[in-house]
């Protein structure tokens, strides 16, 4: 007996209705711009519909499509570093245009996140954003729970130093993590 | 590290999150976006299997003990037929193993077939084994002869609903219930959610008052099939579901690692059970649990454990990894060591799947598969063979074909 597309496309739209806005946050913070965020996202899902009739315990699903938000970006990120590096040899600019205003300590903070390496900065909106432990964080991106701790503390450090000291903390300072 | 910061940092998340908002994602453009995951997918992979070929046929290597294992081998040699298939190349025929080597899984070349042994829905239309058709008030999900008339399982709004058809064509009854309907190998006893009550008819409506027990409140819950006469596995809930084994008398908990159960074999006490999955290919291990204690189940990484046939022999299943629009493999397999006896895969890298697949008898198995823009409901058999039985036109994320309840 067919458990039927509709009953799928059902569960999937209720699930999606659910979590689309939490995941545009997050996704987000990830890229920094609103448009590549609501992109990642509709790819994110489109994985995950892909999967869903696999995905047999709903509770496993957020992380589930969190580790894909969070693949999809890195993946996005190096197909744009392999375009650019035959066309100019250049890294990609990853800070986009700040989308609303904001000054203090709020600015220091976003401009310090976007000059973090995509993988450390995964870590800290993965721990800090999405309050996940520092065992699921490690589960989501496939990473050991020391190099999680290792990269929260190498970050919050370095804000420590970056914001608190030097409140104009402009990405180029760091951009050599990328590398 | 300190709390200090941490929290610093915490806020200045939610504070530069906090308002963001976006153009929100429909499920038809997340449908699209999948349509073009998965052309992009099939690319590659048929990239990855030509080059495979060309290594492995002019050697005539087989591997053995991995999923193809058993499945029947394709020839040594370079015929036109043997290369893999692309646009404006020959396509091999439906009764030659294709590169992959499968049976092509194709409807092109098939010949046409008698009417299906089991009854089944074509859009609103139930198409019964005799080949009589009847007008139904509705799509149904699924329909089971009841009373008469029938059982259906109508969707609306997402949750499902089971509704009683007399005679006539007029609904009787329908409340919220399960999103399936089983029958025992005779056909006689009826299963069915409803109501927050798992129900028994164990005479097809003849009997006054079905048997019933009840089920936790609000719980997601469906039966899934006859394991004895009189005896039902049913789903109790969704997101960590327990399975029962109820005689409506009362029920004992399945125990063990089991995340699903999709097959039962009423004949042997048979079931197809889920025992884990790997959320990071999506792939899953299932073993056929035989309930014997002692011998070792047999169990794989590879298949899923989809229908049995009806005396238990044989599984129909699926490759474990295959995703949500359906599977370009469908393989036939042996239950007692889950060796598959042949497989059928698709050729090319056409939009072709199998959404859903019930046994007609203990040689063949129904299938409904989209190929070339429409759906057709096609006939497998152990030995190799395909024929066509039914077309109908429809989208490829709604099949309009459905399987009604049968032994």
């Amino acid at each position: 007996m067919d458990v039927g597309t509709t009953d799928r496309d059902a569960d999937f739209a209720a699930y999606m209705a659910a979590r689309q806005p939490s995941l545009l946050r997050t996704a987000y913070l990830l890229t920094g711009d609103r448009h590549t965020a609501e992109d990642l996202v509709q790819t994110a899902f489109a994985k995950l519909y892909l999967s869903w009739d696999r995905v047999q315990r709903r509770e496993l699903v957020d992380g589930y499509v969190r580790r894909i938000l969070v693949n999809e970006h890195n993946s996005l990120w190096r197909r744009a570093f392999k375009r650019r590096e035959v066309a100019s040899g250049e890294l990609p600019e990853t800070r986009a245009a700040p989308d609303r205003p904001d000054d203090g300590e709020s600015a220091a903070l976003w401009a310090f996140v976007q000059t973090l390496p995509r993988k450390q900065r995964a870590v800290i909106v993965l721990r800090y954003y999405e309050d996940l432990s520092e065992a699921e964080t490690a589960e989501v991106l496939g990473i050991s729970v020391g190099t999680v701790k290792s990269q929260a503390s190498r970050a919050l450090a370095a804000m420590r130093s970056r914001v608190h000291d030097h409140p104009g903390i402009t990405q180029d300072s760091v951009r050599e993590e990328e590398r | 590290m300190s709390t200090h910061d941490e929290e610093r940092l915490s806020r200045g998340l939610h504070d530069r999150a906090g308002d963001v908002s976006g153009a929100p994602v429909g499920l038809d453009e997340v449908k699209r976006s999948a349509r073009g995951i998965r052309r992009r997918r099939r690319l590659a992979t048929g990239l990855v299997a030509a080059a495979v070929v060309a290594v492995a046929v002019p050697v005539g290597l087989n591997a053995a003990g991995g999923p193809d294992a058993g499945r029947p081998v394709a020839p040594a040699t370079t015929s036109p037929s043997g290369a893999p298939t692309r646009a404006g190349t020959p396509e091999p025929t439906p009764t030659l193993p294709n590169p992959e080597g499968g049976i092509p899984l194709t409807v092109r070349k098939a010949p046409a077939g008698q009417p299906a042994k089991v009854g089944y829905l074509r859009g609103r239309t139930y198409v019964a084994p005799d080949g009589t058709t009847r007008e139904l008030p509705a799509a149904y999900d699924t329909v089971a002869p009841y009373r008469g008339g029938w059982l259906a399982v109508q969707r609306k709004q997402g949750t499902p609903y089971v509704v009683q058809v007399d005679s006539s064509g007029a609904v009787v009854s329908s409340q919220p219930g399960g999103d399936r309907i089983v029958t025992s190998d005779d056909g006689v006893e009826v299963s069915w959610v409803a109501g927050g009550k798992l129900y028994l008819d164990g005479t097809n409506g003849h009997s006054d008052t079905p048997q019933s027990i009840d089920l936790p409140a609000g719980a997601d819950a469906s039966p899934v099939g006859f394991v004895g006469p009189g005896t039902v596995l049913a789903r109790v809930g969704a997101a960590q579901p327990e399975f029962w084994v109820t005689n409506f008398s009362g029920h004992q908990v399945l125990q063990g690692r089991i995340l699903a159960v999709r097959a039962t074999s009423m004949q042997r006490g048979l079931l197809g059970v889920e025992t884990s999955y790997n959320s990071n290919d999506g792939t899953s291990c299932w073993k056929v649990a035989t309930n014997q204690g002692g011998d070792r189940e047999p169990a794989s990484c590879d298949w899923t454990v989809n229908a049995f046939s009806p005396r238990g022999g044989f599984v129909a299943g699926y490759p474990s990894g295959v995703d949500g629009l359906g599977s370009s493999t469908v393989a036939l397999l042996d239950a007692g060591t889950l060796a598959v006896k042949v497989r059928f895969d698709r050729v090319g890298n056409g939009e072709t799947f199998v959404s859903d697949v019930a046994w007609e008898d203990d040689s063949h198995v129904l299938a409904t598969l989209y190929e070339d823009g429409s759906w057709h409901l096609v006939r497998l058999g152990l030995d190799g063979g395909i024929q066509t039985v039914d077309q109908a036109p429809g989208a490829p994320e709604q099949s309009p074909f459905h399987f009604a309840a049968h032994p």
